[in-house]
């Protein structure tokens, strides 16, 4: 343990010394205080608040895991070529604690740094929603939708599948479907088609969705019903519709109004809406007075969001997961450097982040049936294909586990960034991944000649 | 001779440099094996490019042999066990620039799992030893190169080396500093420490050397102790005290009747290296703080067995090239008991 604090000490020394910390730091305050001035919101202060949250912290962690990276790279590939590592070498350290050393030193540099981004934006924060600056309404507003951490509920969609697959077999018991097709395809295809239809609103009707909340909500703190649809009709005038909570026989309550589509609607529900019973049945009547059918988001189009816990312990651990990705980034960089030049490390390391940001492409590719385009598919064509999904499949399996829920999104959001994607996060990324790349990397130092000619 | 007298074994050793195909560029080291003995300062000779830096190299573990074995302390040079016991100086300054000298020797230390005092004792000695005391929180970068060697050389015994390593020690030094590495190699090797040096400066290497090997294109042309390979059979050299004209004129004339040969007659001079070192030592008598490294202060208490090893203590008074003479030096044999 000596040798690797030793390591990481000097590595710490190195940067503060080359003066790559003062212009990391000036960077980063130039974003933290810049940003804020440049980027035009929607003139609201939420909106000042989430550029805050979302696009400052956002630039600050990519300059960070920009600097991670070539740290990374650079960290033992310069040893390598100014012939320092011939010195280290030769005395009593193994290569992994040489690897576990330098990548220590990054990780106290720029954890240190991801503090002080940190402390600057929730001191920015403070500092904007201070009470002799906000009305007690805003500032409330404020503390109820974005400084919060909420958990959300969707509809309860455990029928859905069961119902796709008894509609597939329906379709191919009648034969219209292809008996070549895909099932996993196929069976794809019909739960979006149940999932789409689950959600849409004819006019004149009403639909009903049940919500499981994942905790018990307290009944004292405010709740939210969040929506956001499209409609048939190619027009973005407003709809009129109503909402009804509790069950739709019995309804607790009612709000009504009209609401344009394509965007997020917020409706405060009235305290004990949700009830104990963590269940919450919520319906929306379509009253479009032009007949269109409104189709919810599957995805977030209806929602419930409710308290979970405080802004700061959501901070800290929106932190924690980007503290993670820096050292993955980190680890990235230092493996590249173990094994190839500076240059060619930088190279690489880039490339392998743009293939993670790349994974719902590689994602969507794998899960084709066809990766080559072409009617008349040759023994070799087939060939080609099975090899290219063969490629695409191993990358979505060591990639899809470094997708990292959007934690800056959440927290711009309100939303409950949960100690299971924080540890998820630090699992896969920490433990799981950065022990392989040290491991990795440390069986390439003991193989490589570190003292051949340059 | 046991097996743990010996220090270093290479056998058939061989050093073969590839391209980027595999194909071989350079055969650096060739059917190369030698022994290197306890306690013993092993010179390794030899024109640039002979081999000399790349058997250092696989002695330090890094590079592997091509073919062939070597082994140092009786273990391979990777293991971290037998890297526990050496020093190594390589030819070039290879510290970080952005370190000072105390943080330098620190850092070494701590690498060698050192404790915090021990690291600090030994970095004030070795401090002392080599004269860079008032430059200790200097950073290195900012060294000239003969200051970048002088702390390169404590680095290499922070640890309290078995065996010692240097790669051309004396490379950019002046001779004032040439001279007290020499000193300080001599000293290490009366320690029971094992020196493996290599240069093409032969007047050092003949210095300092119990033996030497000569290496020419990788491959070993000659080996043995200095005093055999230089020892001109045949010859014998007469020291005589100085002596008036009359005399000296006999005893060549005795000379020439008892085997027949006319004897040459020439008076002893100093080598430039010792005119060169008085001239220095007269200089430093009268000099103020110097920018450099000063001529330091000995062998580091520490690097010795014991302190009934390191003899009588410099008189702080003397000059520094009698302080160090006079640490350098054997200790003299114990006096008889008093009757």
């Amino acid at each position: 343990m000596m040798r690797i604090l030793a390591i990481a000490a000097v590595a710490v020394r190195n940067a503060v010394r080359s003066r790559i910390l003062i212009a990391l730091i000036l960077l980063l305050m130039a974003c933290a205080l810049g940003l804020p001035l440049t980027i035009r919101g929607d003139g609201t202060l939420e909106g000042h608040v989430r550029i805050l949250l979302s696009y400052t912290i956002g630039f600050s962690s990519i300059l960070l895991s920009i600097s991670a990276v070539w740290s990374g790279c650079a960290a033992i590939s310069a040893e390598m070529r100014d012939r320092q590592i011939h010195l280290l070498m030769t005395k009593p350290v193994r290569p992994i604690e040489l690897w576990m050393g330098k990548w220590l030193g990054i990780m106290v540099l720029h954890g240190a740094l991801l503090v002080f981004v940190g402390l600057t934006v929730y001191g920015l924060l403070l500092w904007t929603t201070r009470p002799t600056l906000l009305r007690p309404e805003d500032r409330r507003k404020l503390r109820e939708e974005i400084l919060v951490a909420r958990v959300s509920a969707r509809p309860d969609e455990s029928g859905l599948a069961e119902a796709a697959r008894t509609a597939l077999e329906a379709e191919r018991a009648s034969g219209r479907l292809a008996p070549d097709s895909d099932p996993e395809e196929a069976f794809r295809a019909m739960l979006h088609l149940h999932r789409v239809h689950f959600y849409s609103v004819p006019p004149g009707s009403l639909r009903e969705w049940t919500l499981r909340l994942p905790i018990a909500p307290d009944l004292n703190r405010p709740a939210f019903l969040q929506f956001r649809f499209s409609k048939s009709e190619l027009n973005l005038e407003s709809v009129a519709g109503q909402w009804f909570w509790g069950p739709a026989n019995a309804p607790l309550g009612s709000q009504s109004g009209t609401w344009p589509p394509e965007a997020v609607h917020s409706l405060p529900l009235p305290a004990g809406a949700l009830g104990k019973d963590k269940t919450f049945h919520v319906s929306f009547g379509n009253a479009d007075p032009a007949g269109a059918t409104l189709f919810f988001d599957p995805d977030r189009g209806v929602e419930v969001l409710y308290y979970r816990g405080g802004f700061a312990g959501n901070f800290f651990r929106a932190g924690l997961v980007l503290f993670a990705q820096i050292a993955f980034l980190a680890a990235v960089g230092l493996s590249s450097g173990a094994l190839f030049s500076l240059p060619v490390a930088s190279f690489v390391s880039v490339s392998f982040v743009l293939l993670i940001r790349l994974s719902g492409y590689i994602s969507q590719v794998a899960r084709q049936r066809q990766i080559l385009e072409g009617n008349t598919p040759s023994p070799l064509l087939q060939a080609v294909d099975a090899l290219l999904h063969l490629v695409f499949r191993s990358l979505r399996a060591a990639i899809t586990p470094l997708d990292v829920p959007d934690v800056l999104g959440l927290l711009a959001d309100g939303r409950f960034v949960s100690w299971a994607t924080v540890g998820s996060v630090l699992l896969v990324h920490g433990a799981f991944y950065i022990g392989i790349l040290a491991l990795a990397s440390a069986w390439i130092l003991r193989r490589r000649e570190l003292g051949l000619p340059a | 001779m046991t097996t743990t007298d010996t220090v270093i074994e290479a056998r058939e050793l061989a050093k073969i440099f590839r391209d980027f195909w595999g194909r071989p560029r350079v055969r650096a080291v060739e059917h190369l094996s030698f022994t290197v003995r306890r306690g013993e300062i092993f010179g390794l000779l030899g024109p640039n490019g002979s081999g000399k830096s790349t058997t250092l190299k696989l002695a330090l573990g890094l590079l592997h042999p091509t073919r062939g074995r070597i082994t140092v302390l009786g273990r391979s040079p990777r293991d971290i066990r037998a890297k526990a016991k050496i020093g190594y100086l390589p030819e070039e300054s290879y510290l970080y620039p952005f370190l000072t000298a105390d943080e330098t020797l620190d850092f070494y230390g701590r690498l060698f799992g050192l404790p915090p005092r021990e690291r600090r004792r030994r970095a004030d000695e070795l401090m002392e030893m080599i004269g860079l005391r008032h430059a200790r929180r200097r950073p290195v970068g900012e060294f000239s190169k003969g200051m970048a060697r002088r702390i390169g050389l404590a680095q290499a015994l922070i640890n309290d080396p078995d065996l010692v390593i240097l790669d051309e020690p004396t490379s950019g030094l002046d001779p004032l500093g040439c001279r007290q590495i020499k000193d300080l190699i001599r000293a290490l090797g009366r320690r029971g420490k094992s020196v493996v040096l290599s240069s093409h400066l032969l007047a050092d290497v003949e210095d300092v050397c119990d033996r030497v090997a000569i290496l020419y294109n990788g491959r070993l042309q000659a080996e043995g102790p200095i005093a055999e390979l230089l020892e001109e059979r045949g010859r014998a050299h007469l020291v005589l005290p100085e002596m008036d004209e009359a005399t000296v004129e006999r005893v060549i004339a005795s000379v020439r009747a008892m085997t027949g040969v006319e004897p040459k007659l020439d008076h002893p001079r100093k080598n430039l290296e010792q005119f060169f070192l008085d001239v220095i030592e007269r200089a430093q008598a009268s000099a103020r703080t110097p920018s450099g490294a000063t001529a330091g202060g000995g062998l580091a208490q520490y690097l010795s067995k014991s302190p009934a090893d390191i003899g009588p203590q410099p008189d702080a008074t003397l000059a520094p090239r009698e302080r160090l003479r006079h640490l350098t030096e054997p200790p003299p044999p114990p006096s008889p008991p008093a009757s």
